[in-house]
């Protein structure tokens, strides 16, 4: 079965006089399914919906139509859902430094993730000691556990940010361009850590980029997004090989490799 | 190298910091050719834009700069300020990395792509008519409405062809670009890329190109420059060194690039962060992070050296290339 489903989404953020008026919708009866152990990738040109999708299963934005459901059930707005659907999807931004509070330590960051979800807070050894293995785990010193969002670099808040997020050992990341800023080295090392806990744990990726080579390293399937709707959805490897879709195949050979250059 | 625009020799610039000078580049030489493409690799913090943006002579308060910045048989660090503005958006023009916020929201892109030409004093029928050709130059389609438009009207890409546009309003010689196209989706980034080749080969104008985007390099740089924590690790022909490094953290750099049109396996990541400038180690600044390194690269800082024709690089144990 599947973890995460959307049927038919529809989301408009139009008023209703512009929507009468025929302004197209933001993403226009999407419907997609990630398994419990699969990464899914979304690609498509900024503005092609990808984001409001992930919002849509994050619970951050309500659509006009269609439904979420995890683990078979519907789920609505995040205020709404159950503690421990909450706690089941994480997700990771784009911009790293915006999305942690700029007073706070990274200690008290991962440390008020468990306050709010006693079920995923450690029970067997000390909060200290799970933070500097979190951290370990996405290549920080642990000392960086004193730290505030400010003094880290981009790349070092990205990871805080994902540290974060797997501190809830949730069932599903929703990464919206989490590695798109990030350098070269410290992006393998991210992807690295995402295809290890892939493996290790069960945990399902809901992964939006726009970069191609990264998709292909990583995802176990693509979906395509143009304006709105999906255009194809397929294995990497057939998408890769066999593209279905004209707008994926522009999508390809719009896509720069080093090799070949 | 005798044809170059712009030579830099032992350039270094240091910033003011909580705890004292912060040196961000540091003894850094290297020529821009005229008419060529000249890449500028590295990771953040590396001293990229900080570099670009000592040649167009707009540091922020408080920047020391030592060294020499060659433009022809003049020395743009010892230059009076009144004459390097005169240079500034003429002979040498900037874009930059987020057209959104280089764009002023509250002029029409006509006004802001014409500024430097009704300053020169051209009348005002010439500089709209200059205006929409070179709107239409650029790609903006229909230039003879959308030139009085405003920037939230125009797409990411639109913006960043109204920002060449603005460039090229001074007939420059050298145009510095910032990581001019990280911003864009893939289709549009292409298309911006294969603008910024044509133009160079239409005006026969050089250009000094700062991206992290080793992809982007190779397709564009006909030159590369590879700094690490402020300094120079390596300089040759675009191509050969981004499919030969002779620096082991060019090679790092390189192999970590996945590829879209062949699977490749998630690389094999660089032990430890970037160094930053505040607190660079000593001898090779990437010894910490280097499989290769062994004592002498602790201690001793490797000097630039040519390893092959046109081929530089800073390190005691260079990959054959
Ligand atoms: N306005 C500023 N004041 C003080 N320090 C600065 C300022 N701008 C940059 N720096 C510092 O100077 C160093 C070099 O920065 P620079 O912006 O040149 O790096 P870069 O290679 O362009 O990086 P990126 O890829 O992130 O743009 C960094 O350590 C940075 O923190
Ligand atoms: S000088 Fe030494 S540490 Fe530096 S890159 Fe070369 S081998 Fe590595
Ligand atoms: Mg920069």
């Amino acid at each position: 079965m599947s973890l995460i489903e959307v049927r038919d989404l529809v989301v408009n953020f139009h008023s209703r006089r512009e929507r009468r008026r025929g302004r197209p919708n933001a993403v226009d009866g999407v419907s997609l399914a990630v398994r419990p152990d699969e990464t899914l990738a979304v690609v498509g040109e900024s503005g092609s919906g990808k984001t409001t999708v992930a919002r849509c299963v994050a619970g951050l934005q309500t659509p006009q139509a269609g439904t979420v459901l995890f683990d078979g059930a519907p789920v609505g707005r995040v205020a709404k859902r159950p503690p421990e659907v909450r706690r089941a999807i994480q997700m990771v931004f784009q911009d790293p430094a915006a999305s942690l509070n700029p007073r706070m330590t990274v200690r008290s960051i991962i440390a008020e993730t468990w306050r709010t979800h006693r079920s995923a807070a450690p029970a067997d050894r000390s909060w200290d000691d799970a933070i500097a293995e979190l951290l370990r785990d996405v290549g920080l010193d642990p000392g960086v556990a004193d730290r505030r969002a400010p003094s880290l670099s981009g790349g070092q808040c990205q990871r805080v940010s994902i540290a974060r997020a797997l501190a809830l050992r949730p069932r599903l990341l929703v990464c919206d361009e989490a590695v798109s800023a990030l350098d070269v080295s410290v992006q393998s090392q991210i992807l690295r850590l995402l295809a290890g806990l892939r493996a290790s744990r069960e945990l399902a990726i809901l992964f939006i980029t726009h970069d191609l080579g990264v998709v292909r390293q990583i995802a176990d399937r693509v979906a395509v997004m143009h304006q709105g709707r999906l255009v194809e959805t397929a294995t990497a490897d057939d998408l890769f090989e066999r593209p279905g879709h004209p707008y994926t195949r522009k999508l390809l050979d719009a896509a720069l490799d080093l090799e070949g250059a | 190298m005798t044809d170059a625009l712009l030579q830099i020799e032992h350039l270094s610039i240091d910033l003011p910091g909580p705890a004292g000078p912060v040196r961000v580049v540091d003894d850094v030489s290297f020529a821009v050719a005229a008419g060529r493409t000249t890449g500028l690799i590295g990771e953040s913090g590396s001293g990229k834009t900080m570099t670009a943006t000592a040649v167009i002579g707009l540091l922020p308060a408080g920047a020391e700069v030592s060294g020499s910045m060659w433009w022809q048989g003049e020395d743009l660090v010892t230059m009076a300020e009144k004459d390097r503005r005169r240079l500034r958006g003429r002979a040498i023009a900037m874009i930059f990395q987020d057209p959104q916020s280089a764009l002023n929201p509250t002029q029409t892109i006509g006004r802001q792509v014409g500024e430097i030409l009704r300053r020169g004093g051209m009348p005002k029928q010439e500089v709209r008519q200059k205006v929409i050709d070179l709107l239409d130059r650029v790609g903006v389609p229909d230039p003879r409405t959308r030139h009085a438009q405003y920037p939230h009207q125009y797409s990411g890409g639109l913006r960043q062809r109204a920002m060449v546009a603005t460039a090229l309003a001074g007939s420059p010689q050298l145009i510095l670009a910032d990581e001019p196209t990280t911003a864009l989706d893939v289709t549009v980034q292409a298309r911006i890329l294969a603008l910024l080749r044509r133009i160079r080969e239409e005006e026969g104008m050089a250009m000094l190109l700062v991206s992290h985007d080793l992809r982007v390099m190779a397709h564009v740089a006909d030159e590369v420059v590879v700094m690490y924590a402020g300094r120079l690790c390596e300089i040759g022909p675009g191509r050969e060194v981004l499919s030969s490094p002779a620096h082991p953290y060019t090679r790092a750099l390189v192999v970590s690039v996945p590829a879209v049109r062949s699977r490749t396996a998630i690389a094999e990541p660089l032990p430890g962060s970037p160094a930053s400038p505040a607190d660079r180690p000593s001898g090779c600044p990437f010894h910490p992070r280097c499989a290769k390194a062994r004592a002498v690269c602790r201690t001793e800082v490797p000097q630039m050296r040519q390893v092959a024709p046109g081929r530089q690089v800073a390190c005691h144990f260079p990959e054959e290339t």
